[in-house]
């Protein structure tokens, strides 16, 4: 169908700019991460891709859980990704203030690196 | 959002510093135009029945997706002792033309001001959002990735924001261990008739940890003029402010109720919630929308309707983060409605959404909507789709798919 076809391609185009659209706004983090190689997590190191993944993933889930119960903090539309011990919070928090205590609680975590907000404040609606 | 600041310096004109080391106000806003291709939209009417054709455009994101175009002002004054003054004025445009919002009005998306105290609550007196909007919508696509076009067919239950309520003041509790409530009432003020018109609502919700939980509930007095009667672009009691019929050379206009322009009120509740995980959240909401007393002089009643109409409508969505740039979002819902003389109708919506942040300030978006109707309507005519915020379409079947840039400032 139609929509099919116009959703793939906007998948494709967004794919296409990933490298770029990233090289500035993750500069610090890229940066901190590409000069300490050795700060990934402690565990034995990733055999393979997967075992990388399954590694990010516990690191999400890991910062969720730091996350979550903080009080003062509204974590029901933060979104976690972890890539390599860089974690990226996306998503809104509802008050400005509440963006600090959410990249605090974050880089407290055992494993993070470095934590990247994209964290908006409020939700914007139609 | 990233907002730009400007902290007015209170001291300079004479007022004590201490006010005015707390005291700002911030200016911010969303530019958000968006191209929309729609699969079939009514043109008019002939002998063999209703017309439609393809139709391609650009909306602004407020009647399609993602974020309606605004730009607005807010403050806030520190009065001392944990109380605050505050307002909000926030405009809403057509980044497309330039056009005022809201059917014309200079603040249509928000207008108020009020008075918070940490231990007390908020209390603010203006045109505002109702209490079924601040704790439900947020549980719905509409507001975390979809917009407009994902609300149920024709927004039936005001979850995607269509009307806002004047003339309102709200009572907002503080948040007490993830609990929060607030109440709305809208003066109707009519001289000798204190319940014409008037609007109550009252929502509730509990935050913590992955799960968020809300109720809500809306009383609308003579909805034709109180909830679709808000905008200098709508009529009296004899103009039928929610849709319309159509003609041989115009289309509908929200024929899933607008045959109930004559109800005495509108009510609805609703309730959800959502859990959170890691990189996805997933959620659930069930409204319920009467409109009652239909035949009332709020409206006007071309097919002699008398009773109540009733819309039951479960959304179940989901939004999943794939990188720290790229989400996607999914919804369905279903909408099923009975009216007065055995009309009844269904309607059956599915939406996707991808989302691409360049910045915290800029996303790339694309959202698509299907909509498949079955059933009859409330103008008792065969119930075609209806997409929110679109013109119908001429059959059963919509199809919507909108491309934009969304803005903040």
């Amino acid at each position: 169908m139609n929509q099919k076809v116009l959703l793939l391609a906007a998948v494709v185009t967004v794919a296409a700019l990933n490298p770029s659209a990233y090289a500035q706004n993750d500069a610090s983090s890229g940066a901190a991460a590409a000069a300490s190689p050795s700060a990934a997590p402690a565990s034995a190191p990733p055999s393979s891709r997967k075992a990388m993944k399954a590694a990010d993933r516990k690191l999400a889930r890991a910062v969720r859980k730091a996350i979550e119960h903080v009080k003062g903090l509204d974590a029901t539309r933060i979104a976690i990704v972890a890539n390599d011990g860089s974690v990226t919070l996306a998503g809104s928090v509802p008050q400005a203030a509440q963006v600090d205590v959410a990249v605090q609680h974050a880089k407290a975590v055992p494993g993070v690196t470095s934590v990247t907000s994209r964290l908006e404040v409020g939700e914007i609606g139609p | 959002m990233k907002k730009t600041r400007i902290t007015l310096l209170l001291a300079s004109v004479g007022i004590s510093s201490v006010a005015s080391a707390q005291s700002s106000v911030t200016l911010y806003g969303v530019v958000d135009p968006a191209l929309v291709f729609v699969n079939n939209a009514q043109v008019g009417r002939s002998a063999g029945g209703l017309r439609g054709a393809q139709q391609y455009a650009m909306i602004d994101a407020s009647t399609t997706a993602y974020a309606g175009s605004r730009v607005g002002f807010k403050g806030n004054e520190d009065l001392g002792g944990g109380s605050s003054a505050l307002f909000v004025l926030e405009n809403g445009f057509a980044a497309n033309t330039g056009a005022l919002g809201q059917g014309g009005l200079l603040f249509g998306r928000q207008a108020y001001v009020g008075l918070s105290n940490s231990g007390l609550g908020t209390v603010t007196l203006g045109r505002q959002y109702s209490s079924m909007i601040d704790y439900v919508s947020p549980l719905t696509s509409i507001v975390q990735w979809g917009g407009y076009i994902t609300a149920q067919p024709d927004d039936i239950d005001n979850l995607g924001l269509t009307n806002r309520q004047n003339n309102a003041v709200k009572y907002a509790t503080p948040t007490w261990n993830g609990l929060s409530a607030n109440v709305l009432y809208s003066f109707g003020g009519v001289a000798g008739d204190v319940s014409r018109s008037q609007i109550v609502t009252f929502g509730a919700g509990y935050t913590g940890g992955p799960l968020r939980i809300a109720i809500g509930y809306l009383n609308a007095f003579d909805p034709n003029l109180s909830m679709w009667g808000s905008q200098p672009n709508a009529g009296g009691a004899t103009t039928n402010n929610i849709g319309t019929l159509g003609s041989a050379t115009t289309p509908e206009k929200n024929p899933v109720m607008a045959g109930y322009a004559s109800a005495h009120r509108e009510q609805i509740f609703g309730g959800g919630a959502s859990y959170t995980f890691a990189r996805a959240t997933v959620g659930v909401v069930y409204t319920n929308t009467r409109f009652v007393g239909l035949g009332s002089n709020a409206g006007p009643d071309p097919l002699g309707y008398t009773g109540s109409a009733m819309f039951n409508v479960a959304e179940a969505n989901v939004s999943y983060q794939v990188s720290a740039p790229l989400s996607l979002g999914a919804s369905y819902s279903y909408t099923e409605g009975s009216g007065p003389v055995g009309n009844r109708a269904h309607y059956n919506q599915v939406n996707a959404g991808v989302h691409y942040a360049l910045s915290k300030r800029t996303d790339l978006y694309m959202v698509a909507a299907w909509q498949r109707a079955a059933g009859v309507d409330s103008f008792n005519q065969p119930a075609v789709a209806s997409i929110n915020g679109l013109t119908p379409s001429a059959s059963k079947q919509q199809v919507v798919d909108t491309l934009g840039i969304a803005h903040r400032f």
